[in-house]
C-alpha cells in the first residue's frame, strides 16, 4: 500500500521535473529560433529577402510558443497544484 | 468632421469613465467584493501597460522607416513570459514573501537592505522614466495637433500638455496613494488600466482590419503592398535585433512600471501561468496590424507624413471620423496608463527611499514620537507623484519634444536595463554582494549616461557637438558613440554593449573580491531559496518594549491595524495586555512595515527601535547556506554512525548477558545435580543395604530407613525451593497483601524458629520500637524471610553463646528491619555474592543448608517492592531487611 502510493508520487514528481525541464526548453528555443544571428542563414543577402517568408516566419513561430506557452500553463500550474 | 471641441469632449467623457472605473473598483474592493477584479484577465490586461503610445504611434513609424524592426520589441517580453517558470515565477515570489514595493526595493533588500542602492536604482529609474513620460505628453500632443491642423483654433501644444499631466496627476494620487501599503493591490487603478489595455488593442485592430479589408483587397493584396512599400534597411536578424530583443526582455522585467504591475500587482501566482500565454497573445495582436499600416501610410499619404501618426492620419484621410476618434482614444489609453502606473511606481520608489530617511533623518534630530509617519507618507508619496508628471513635463517642455519617438523610448530602456546583472545575480547568485551591485550599477549608469543618454541631446547638453565628434579633449578613444576606439556602426548597439558589459564585468569583480555582510549573506539565502522557505529570521534586540513597537507601528500602519495586529499577538500568547516580544512578532512588523516603507527603511526603523543592529546565532546558522546543509548531512551521518555503535554495543551487552546467563544455567544445573545427587546416594546406599543385607536387626533397619526418609525429606525440600525460587524469579508468585502490624510478622517467626533458638542456646534481643507499625504486605512471606535470616544466624554462629540482636527503625518511607548476630561475620567481598543461588560462605563449616534461602528471600523482598541488605558491621553479620510503608 505504502509503496505503491510513494511510487506513485516519484512518477508524479520525475513528471512534473520533466515538465519543467521542458519549460525551460521553450524560452532557449525561442531564443534559437527568433534572436539568434545564427538565423541571417535565411537572410543573408538582403537582395534575395522573401518578404512574405520572413513575416510568416516570425509570427508562425509566435504562435507556435504562444501556443506552446498555454500547455505548458496547464501543465505547470497542474503539477504545482498536486505537490 | 471631427474637431479639436469634440475630441477634448471625447477625451472628457473618456477620463469620466476612467474615474468611475477605477471609483467601482476600489469601492468594490472594499466591500471585499473582488470578483473579476482578482482574475488572471485583468492582471494580464495590466500587464499590456507595456504597450504605451510608443507601442501604439511609435511601431508604425519604426516599421515605416526600419521595416521589421519594431517586432523585436515585442518577442524580448514574448521570451521572458514564455519562460515565466524559471524567472518572472521566483520575482514574484520573492515580492510577495518580502513584501516589495518597487523595483528599488528589491535590489535594496536583497543586498543587506542597502538604502544607498534603493537611492541609486530610484535616481535611475526616475532619470530613466523622465523622457519617458515626457514621450507620452509629446504622443498626446501631437495627436492633439492632428485635428486642430485644419481649424482656427490658437493651439498650444505646451498648454495642453500641461492640462493633461495635471490630469493624470489628478487621477494617479487620487487611485494611486488609496492604500499605503504599497503592498496592497491598487484595484482602481489596475482595473481602469485594463480597461485601457482594452481599448487600445481595439482601437489599433480595427485600423489595422480598416487598412486591410477596408482599403485594400485583404491579406493577399495587403502582402503585396508591404512589398513595395516597406524598406528593408537592414538584415533582418542582424546585431541591431538582438539588442532590441535583449534591452525590450530587460525593459519588461527592470522597467519600475512592469515591476509594479507584474510583481507589486500580482495577487496570485497563478495569474502568472494565464499571462505566461495571454500577454505574447495580446502583444501578437498589437503588431500584427502595424506592417499593414505603416504600409499604407506610406502608400496613400502624401509624403513627408509623420509616420508616427499614421494610426491617426489613415481614417482622418479617409474621412472615418469614428475610426479616427477611436485610434485617438487607443494612443489616449496608451499614454496615460503608461504615466498612471509610472508614476505610482516612480513615486513609491522615491517617498521610501528618499524622502522617508531623510524625514526619519531630521525628525530622529528633533523628537522621534512625535510625528505620523502615515501622513508623511502618504503626503510625500502624492508629492512625488506631482514632481514625477511634472518632470515629464518640463523635459518635454525642454527637448520641444524634437526627437523620434522611438529613439527616447530605447534609451530609457537601456537606463534601467543597469539593474539587470544586480537583479540576476540577487535571484541567482549566493556571493553577489552590496558592493558589487553599487559599483556594477554606477559603471552602467555613467557609461549609458556619456555614450547614449547625453549624446541624444545632440551636442545641447553638458556634452557637446565637438566631444561628440572627437571625444573630450580630443582624446577619440573616449568618442561617446565610438568608446576604446571600438567602431560599432549602430549607436544604441555600441552604449548596450559597453554599459552591460562593463557593468556585468564590475560586478562580478567587486562581489568576488569584496566580503558580504552577515544581512547581506542571510538577505541571499531567502531570495535564492525563495522556494521551499516558509519563516524568515528577523534579527531582534533586548532593551525595546512591547510599548515601543506598539507607539512605532500605529505611527506607521495606523492606530486600527496596529491595534488589530497586537491584540492577535497577545491573544495568540494568551495576554491580556500588550504582546511579548518574539521574533515572529518583530518578523510580521518589519513585513508590514516594507509593505508600507520599503524593506531598507522597516529594516533601519525596527532596528533602531530595538537598538541592536546585530544579528542572532540562528540567522547565521541560517547564514551558513550549503555549509549548512554539508554540516546537517555529516551530522546525520554522524548519529547514524553513533546508533550503530551504540546497537552494537547493546548487542555486546546483550551477548555477554546471554553467555553469563548460559554459563549461571550451567552452574545452576551443576549445583543442583550436585544437591540432587548427594542425598540420592545415600538413598541409593542404604536402600541397597536393605536389599542386600536380610540379617540386619532391628535397630539397623530403623537406622537405616530413617537416613532413607531424612534423605528424601531433604530432597523434597530442595525441589521445593527451587521450585519456590523459579516462581518468585518469573514473578508470577501470588502474594496475598493485607495490613498488620510488624511484631506480629515477627512474632509469627519467632514462634517457628523457637526450636532452633532453643537447640542452640541462643540469645535474642528483641529490641520493639516501631514494631507496632502497620504494613501492607504478605505476611506469610515477609516471616519466610525473617525465619530464613533468624535460622541463618544461629545456623552458621560458632560462638559460644550465640547471640542475635532484631532492631527496627523508620526511614525514607521504609520500615528497616535489622539482623545482627555475633557469629564469624561475612566478608565485605562476599555482601553481594551471598544473595546468589547455591552461595555458601567461604569461612563456614557448616554445609547443611544448599544455598538457597537468601536467593529467596532476596527475590521475596523484591516482589513485596522493598529489599534485603548485607551491611558492614564490626561483630558478626548484620541484614537489613527494608519494607516500603505504602
Amino acid at each position: 500500500m505504502n509503496d505503491t502510493s510513494s511510487e506513485k508520487r516519484d512518477i508524479k514528481r520525475r513528471k512534473l521535473r520533466k515538465i519543467t525541464e521542458f519549460s525551460a526548453g521553450i524560452p532557449i528555443l525561442a531564443i534559437c529560433l527568433l534572436v539568434s544571428p545564427l538565423l541571417n542563414g535565411f537572410t543573408t543577402d538582403f537582395d534575395q529577402v522573401n518578404f512574405s517568408s520572413v513575416i510568416f516566419y516570425i509570427f508562425g513561430t509566435w504562435g507556435i510558443f504562444i501556443i506552446l506557452a498555454i500547455f505548458m500553463a496547464r501543465l505547470l500550474t497542474n503539477g504545482v497544484d498536486e505537490n | 468632421m471631427l474637431n479639436s471641441n469634440i475630441i477634448v469632449i471625447i477625451c472628457l467623457i473618456y477620463v469620466g469613465s476612467l474615474f468611475a472605473v477605477a471609483g467601482l473598483a476600489e469601492r468594490r474592493a472594499k466591500k471585499g467584493k473582488l470578483g473579476f477584479l482578482h482574475s488572471p484577465l485583468i492582471y494580464t490586461l495590466s500587464i499590456s501597460v507595456y504597450c504605451t503610445a510608443w507601442t501604439f504611434y511609435g511601431s508604425v513609424g519604426s516599421a515605416a522607416l526600419n521595416g521589421f524592426e519594431f517586432l523585436a520589441i515585442y518577442l524580448g517580453p514574448t521570451i521572458v513570459f514564455v519562460g515565466w517558470w524559471w524567472f518572472l515565477r521566483k520575482l514574484v515570489r520573492i515580492g510577495r514573501t518580502q513584501r516589495i514595493t518597487s523595483i528599488a526595493d528589491l535590489i535594496s533588500s536583497r543586498y543587506g537592505k542597502s538604502n544607498t542602492l534603493g537611492v541609486i536604482v530610484t535616481l535611475l529609474a526616475i532619470l530613466g522614466s523622465t523622457p519617458y513620460i515626457a514621450l507620452q505628453l509629446q504622443s498626446l500632443t501631437l495627436s492633439f495637433a492632428v485635428f486642430t491642423e485644419n481649424s482656427n483654433s490658437n493651439y498650444n501644444p505646451i498648454i495642453t500638455a500641461l492640462f493633461i499631466a495635471a490630469g493624470l496627476a489628478l487621477f494617479t494620487i487620487l487611485f494611486g496613494t488609496r492604500n499605503l501599503d504599497a503592498n496592497e493591490r491598487h484595484h482602481g487603478v489596475v482595473t481602469a488600466i485594463a480597461l485601457e489595455a482594452i481599448v487600445k488593442l481595439v482601437a489599433f485592430i480595427s485600423v489595422g482590419i480598416f487598412v486591410v479589408w477596408g482599403l485594400s483587397d485583404g491579406p493577399s493584396n495587403m502582402l503585396d503592398i508591404m512589398e513595395k512599400s516597406i524598406p528593408i534597411t537592414n538584415q533582418v536578424f542582424s546585431s541591431r535585433w538582438v539588442t532590441l530583443t535583449f534591452l525590450s526582455a530587460t525593459a519588461i522585467i527592470c522597467l519600475p512600471r512592469m515591476f509594479q504591475v507584474i510583481v507589486v500587482e500580482n495577487s496570485a501566482e497563478k495569474h502568472l501561468a494565464t499571462a505566461s500565454w495571454a500577454f505574447p497573445l495580446y502583444l501578437l495582436l498589437m503588431c500584427i496590424f502595424v506592417l499593414p499600416i505603416a504600409a499604407t501610410g506610406l502608400n496613400i499619404l502624401p509624403e513627408g507624413s509623420n509616420p508616427d501618426l499614421f494610426v491617426l492620419t489613415i481614417p482622418l484621410a479617409e474621412d472615418r471620423g469614428t475610426l479616427a476618434a477611436l485610434a485617438f482614444l487607443g494612443g489616449f489609453s496608451s499614454a496615460t496608463s503608461m504615466v498612471i502606473v509610472a508614476a505610482i511606481a516612480l513615486s513609491t520608489m522615491a517617498s521610501n527611499h528618499i524622502v522617508l530617511p531623510l524625514w526619519l533623518y531630521a525628525v530622529q534630530k528633533r523628537n522621534p514620537e512625535s510625528d505620523d509617519v502615515r501622513t508623511v507618507l502618504l503626503r510625500s508619496r502624492r508629492i512625488s507623484i506631482a514632481c514625477i508628471i511634472g518632470f515629464g513635463y518640463l523635459y518635454f517642455i525642454l527637448t520641444g519634444g524634437t526627437s523620434a519617438l522611438a529613439s527616447i523610448g530605447l534609451i530609457a530602456f537601456l537606463g534601467v536595463a543597469q539593474v539587470l546583472p544586480a537583479l540576476i545575480g540577487a535571484l541567482f547568485w549566493r556571493n553577489a554582494t552590496r558592493k558589487g551591485a553599487i559599483y556594477g550599477i554606477s559603471t552602467g549608469f555613467i557609461i549609458w549616461a556619456y555614450s547614449s543618454f547625453l549624446p541624444s541631446f545632440g551636442g545641447d547638453f553638458i556634452l557637446s557637438t565637438d566631444t561628440l565628434e572627437l571625444g573630450p579633449l580630443g582624446l577619440s578613444f573616449l568618442r561617446p558613440q565610438a568608446l576604446f576606439g571600438i567602431n560599432i556602426s549602430d549607436p544604441l548597439t555600441h552604449a548596450v554593449f559597453w554599459s552591460i558589459f562593463l557593468n556585468t564585468i564590475v560586478f562580478i569583480i567587486t562581489s568576488l573580491i569584496s566580503t558580504p555582510s552577515p544581512l547581506e549573506r542571510l538577505q541571499a539565502q531567502k531570495f535564492i531559496n525563495v522556494f521551499g522557505q516558509k519563516s524568515n529570521i528577523t534579527p531582534v534586540g533586548d532593551g525595546v518594549t512591547p510599548e515601543d513597537l506598539f507607539i512605532l507601528a500605529q505611527r506607521i500602519l495606523g492606530r486600527k491595524d496596529a491595534q488589530i495586529l497586537f491584540d492577535k499577538f497577545s491573544k495568540k500568547q494568551g495576554r491580556n495586555d500588550l504582546p511579548e516580544i518574539t521574533f515572529e512578532l518583530m518578523e510580521t512588523l518589519e513585513q508590514k512595515f516594507a509593505g508600507s516603507v520599503g524593506a531598507a527603511t522597516a529594516h533601519s526603523m525596527i532596528t533602531q527601535a530595538v537598538g541592536n543592529q546585530s544579528i542572532t546565532v540562528e540567522d547565521l546558522i541560517a547564514v551558513a547556506d550549503e555549509t549548512v546543509q554539508v554540516i546537517e548531512y555529516s551530522a546525520r551521518l554522524e548519529e547514524q554512525s553513533k546508533e550503530l555503535t551504540k546497537a552494537a554495543a547493546e548487542l555486546r551487552i546483550a551477548n555477554n548477558k546471554l553467555t553469563e546467563l548460559s554459563t549461571q544455567k550451567d552452574e545452576f544445573l551443576s549445583h543442583v545435580s550436585h544437591e540432587l545427587r548427594t542425598p540420592m546416594t545415600s538413598i541409593r546406599s542404604f536402600s541397597e543395604i536393605l536389599q542386600s543385607n536380610k540379617k540386619l536387626d532391628k535397630d539397623q533397619l530403623k537406622y537405616f530407613s530413617t537416613i532413607i526418609n531424612d534423605e528424601s525429606k531433604r530432597l523434597t525440600r530442595l525441589l521445593d525451593e527451587i521450585l519456590d525460587l523459579s516462581f518468585l524469579e518469573s514473578g508470577q508468585v501470588k502474594l496475598n497483601i493485607s495490613t498488620l502490624r510488624l511484631n506480629e510478622i515477627l512474632r509469627t517467626a519467632l514462634k517457628s524458629t523457637q526450636q532452633t533458638i532453643a537447640n542452640s542456646n541462643a540469645l535474642l534481643e528483641f529490641n520493639e520500637d516501631f514494631t507496632n507499625t502497620e504494613i501492607q504486605t504478605d505476611p506469610d512471606r515477609l516471616s519466610q524471610v525473617f525465619i530464613n535470616l533468624i535460622t541463618n544466624a544461629f545456623k552458621y554462629n560458632d560462638n559460644n553463646q550465640p547471640t542475635l540482636k532484631i532492631s527496627c527503625e523508620i526511614k525514607d518511607a521504609f520500615l528497616l528491619v535489622s539482623f545482627q548476630d555475633n557469629g564469624p561475620g561475612i566478608p565485605k567481598a562476599e555482601h553481594t555474592i551471598i544473595f546468589e543461588k547455591f552461595t555458601r560462605l567461604s569461612n563456614t563449616k557448616n554445609t547443611s543448608g544448599v544455598g538457597l534461602g537468601l536467593a529467596i528471600s532476596q527475590e521475596i523482598m523484591k516482589n513485596l517492592h522493598g529489599s534485603i541488605l548485607c551491611l558492614e558491621s564490626k561483630i558478626g553479620a548484620n541484614f537489613q531487611v527494608q519494607i516500603p510503608l505504602n
